[in-house]
């Protein structure tokens, strides 16, 4: 057993402007969750926090919950506002 | 997920995607109905003119997003076959951001199929779209715009 979790971050949009990249790899305690890897993210790049509010998470390519306990090796992505297609403004998954 | 010589139900892709090629792709002697879908870049938005888009996507993940909803839309409605295409990169005026393709015996279910794919891609495809105009460059978060970085 690690004592810590290897996670990889993938960004798109904002906060991948904001992280200055699309990639990253955190090691975060073994009880972490998707949440915690956001916080340990954004304290690093704290223009994130003001996103927290409208960004959804995936986990492994399926979006999550905040509370989901993360393991070794999963990939997080953070996923801004949708808007997919042309025209019509998108709406936001629930 | 491809197989040589038979176009994909469902890609995510960097080159121009077309509903026509979709539309033969689905044929069926069983389909007495193809109902397509394109979405095409325009030159304005919300009052503001546009000079090109760009589509960012976490790929793998919406290629999943798209067969999923591809599976809804044949669990909920008697169809016999649905495509989906996005399109990623920078597009001008004109070009197709995302071709839909669906055939059914007749025509109401692929109609109301159609709608919901694309209706429901933009709720929950992992695809970002960056507008560029006069005034910089914005990224569309469903109503609102937020000023890009380079």
């Amino acid at each position: 057993m690690r004592e810590v979790l290897r996670i990889r971050v993938r960004l798109f949009a904002r906060p991948r402007e904001i992280c200055g990249t699309d990639t990253l790899d955190l090691e975060l305690p073994v009880t972490a969750t998707a949440s915690d890897c956001f916080t340990a993210l954004a304290s690093r790049h704290p223009e994130l926090k003001s996103l927290r509010e409208a960004l959804m998470v995936a986990v492994n390519e399926e979006y999550a919950q905040w509370n989901t306990q993360l393991a070794d090796g999963d990939v997080v992505a953070l996923i801004p506002p949708v808007s997919g297609g042309c025209g019509r403004a998108g709406t936001w998954p629930r | 997920m491809s197989q040589p010589g038979r176009l994909p139900r469902v890609r995510v892709t960097d080159r121009p995607i077309s509903a026509d090629r979709l539309a033969r792709s689905v044929a069926s002697p069983h389909a007495g109905a193809i109902a397509t879908f394109e979405g095409v870049v325009r030159d304005h938005h919300g009052g503001k003119s546009v000079a090109f888009l760009a589509y960012e996507a976490y790929a793998p993940m919406a290629e999943k997003i798209l067969q999923q909803i591809a599976s809804e839309a044949a669990r909920r409605w008697r169809i016999e076959a649905v495509a989906v295409h996005h399109r990623t990169g920078r597009l001008g005026i004109g070009e197709v951001s995302v071709a839909i393709a669906v055939s059914s015996a007749h025509r109401g279910e692929a109609f109301e199929a159609l709608r919901y794919v694309i209706d429901t891609i933009k709720e929950r495809a992992p695809i970002w779209k960056r507008e560029t105009g006069p005034d910089g460059s914005f990224w569309i978060e469903g109503p609102d715009y937020v000023r890009a970085g380079d």
